[in-house]
């Protein structure tokens, strides 16, 4: 299996209109991470022309920022509230993408990302061969960054592909005395590109970065 | 396979499943009132609207330590002559989790996740040994989604039991929220009545023992389906192509089911979108269909587990509930609604085996699940 990794950095809010507005129904009530996802798709993180069997949404934080906002205003606002479920993000992402199909919404903080790679690993077979997990996190201020990650059955990754990520069988047997965090992958993955850099995901993976582009 | 071995819930109409079943054979709607003592309000929450009042003991105690109760409650009963060992998981599904212990004295979007706390208090409480956990937050398709994962982990990942937890309670967060959709029924529950207007919300936990083998309540998970289509955020798309989707893929390879436990919300999108779904799925006359949110109200996440264990009580009993509050199905449906009329002109022709049941989520996220009684 390959999993082929991108993200997207974002602010919002933003004044532009985005080019895919006129697909989503007030677009200008997104939240921050359903804007991201809806964005990044629009912007091709991932090469183009691939179409998921399965999206597994891993809301890392929740919908806390939304949630603030609706109980704080004065009246309570019904767009807003709706952005309180998780799941509601990939309604814009889908709409964009002109998809439909199962979608699962996780949220396992601090281990949400990392809880839809692992899922994806297990789900993914001949019946499900394509699995996008996507997300978003807050950086910094006005910062985001949307991800996407996809997994595919069958070892056929896009040679555009910018980064991709290989599920390991691990070596490790015992379990973990202490779970990674996502905080922990992002480091990784932002920090240390040595070629043979593993990172050790659950007590049955572990993930190495192979740079699609490196000579 | 995936074997439905115990549940135990804990409903408006009381703990466990007797008073839940209770009130649904007897027409009982224990839906219609939500207790202002029973009601998550913090005095930061602002005014609390008007609402008819049922009396119901309430604890001063958080969120968080009443939910917890219930779905120990609720574990103890599912848990009840079963075996559990081996590999373990457990699953949680709700919206909002313990939202208003944290979010109205917020003086910024809170970093305490409001979900994965009260199921690792819920692990701790039990002492059980997981080798995995997850929280899963599909709206109100969130109870069937787990089920679809947990189906997975047990036929494809070795596990020998997932218990699946469903937990969502009623406070000034959702009673906001919901209100301001302009979706809570000035009157009645009336799923697929003419005149529905809405849903009252409910507070529940349930507790689902899903196991590779089969042991106590013996219900096989026969069909899964999963789907979510991008038309609205609120309601689903007129054609359902979404849970038709979902619906087929759990029926797949299966005949007809003997019922369905429909989603059945009463307010007019959900409820003509699933009579035009399962007018596409199965030809005249129908199966039977019911529902559940009359009785105990829209429980969130929970509402799908609830369905599960009252199709299952069903099957146990070979008697099937009518939506009590329904007096005038709408003209333009074309599915057979079990109403207090119809159950008494005709009577059951042969056992029940099998039942469908569907929940649709905000967002488009759709679900289905066929359970079938006896058969290993």
């Amino acid at each position: 299996m390959r999993l082929e990794f991108a993200q997207l950095q974002y602010s919002f809010p933003t004044p532009e209109v985005p080019s895919w507005s006129a697909k989503v129904d007030r677009w200008y009530q997104l939240d921050a991470p359903a804007y991201g996802l809806a964005q990044a798709f629009s912007r091709q993180v991932l090469p183009a022309g691939h179409v998921p069997s399965m999206i597994l949404l891993a809301s890392a934080g929740s919908s806390s920022e939304t949630d603030f906002l609706f109980a704080k205003a004065d009246v309570p606002s019904p767009s807003r509230f709706v952005h309180t479920l998780p799941s509601v993000r990939a309604v814009p992402l889908m709409q964009v993408m002109g998809w439909q199909g199962p979608v699962l919404c996780f949220q396992n903080d601090p281990f949400t990302w990392l809880t839809g790679i692992e899922e994806a690993l297990g789900l993914c077979d001949s019946t499900n061969p394509e699995i996008w997990i996507v997300g978003a996190r807050p950086l910094d201020g006005s910062n985001w960054s949307a991800h996407f990650a996809r997994l595919m059955h069958s070892d056929n990754s896009d040679p555009s592909a910018r980064l991709l990520i290989e599920p390991l069988k691990s070596r490790k047997n015992d379990p973990f005395k202490t779970r990674p965090t996502d905080a922990d992958f992002w480091r990784w993955l932002e920090t240390d590109r040595a070629p043979e850099s593993t990172f050790a995901l659950s007590s049955e993976w572990d993930l190495r970065q192979w740079d699609a582009k490196a000579p | 396979m995936t074997w439905i071995t115990g549940y135990g819930c804990t409903t408006a109409a009381g703990d466990g499943i007797a008073p839940f079943w209770r009130g649904l054979e007897q027409g009982t709607d224990h839906s219609h009132a939500i207790s202002l003592n029973r009601v998550f309000w913090p005095h930061a929450a602002g005014a609390i609207p008007a609402v008819k009042a049922y009396t119901r003991p309430h604890a001063e105690i958080s969120q968080r330590e009443s939910l917890l109760g219930d779905l120990l409650r609720s574990w103890k009963e599912a848990r009840s002559g079963l075996t559990i060992d081996g590999k373990i998981g457990v699953i949680l599904a709700s919206t909002k989790g313990f939202i208003d212990d944290v979010i109205w004295t917020s003086t910024q979007a809170p970093k305490q996740d409001t979900l994965m706390p009260l199921l690792e208090d819920f692990v701790a409480k039990t002492g059980l040994k997981t080798a995995k956990t997850a929280g899963v937050s599909n709206a109100c398709a969130s109870t069937l989604a787990a089920c679809f994962l947990a189906q997975t982990w047990l036929e494809k990942q070795n596990f020998d039991h997932v218990i699946v937890l469903a937990a969502d309670s009623v406070g000034a967060f959702v009673i906001k929220g919901f209100q301001a959709l302009r979706v809570i029924t000035p009157d009645q529950t009336r799923p697929f009545d003419g005149a529905r207007s809405g849903f009252f919300l409910g507070e529940a936990t349930a507790a689902l023992v899903l196991s590779a083998k089969p042991q106590g309540r013996r219900v096989r998970l026969a069909g899964m389906g999963l789907d979510a289509e991008g038309f609205a955020v609120t309601k689903p798309s007129q054609s359902g192509e979404s849970l038709r989707r979902a619906a087929a893929l759990a029926l797949k390879g299966h005949k007809s089911p003997d019922f369905i436990v429909a989603h059945g919300t009463g307010t007019p999108a959900n409820d003509s979108t699933e009579d035009h779904v399962f007018h596409q799925l199965f030809s005249a006359p129908s199966p039977w269909i019911t529902g559940t949110k009359w009785s105990v109200g829209h429980t969130l996440a929970v509402s799908g587990a609830l369905d599960l264990i009252a199709g299952c009580e069903a099957l146990r009993h070979q008697r099937l509930f009518a939506l009590a509050n329904t007096q005038a199905l709408d003209s333009s449906f074309q599915g057979r609604y079990v109403t207090t009329e119809m159950t008494a002109a005709h009577p059951q022709t042969h056992p029940w085996t099998r039942f469908l049941i569907t929940s649709l989520g905000f967002g488009g996220l759709h679900a289905a699940l066929l359970l079938e009684s006896g058969r290993e």
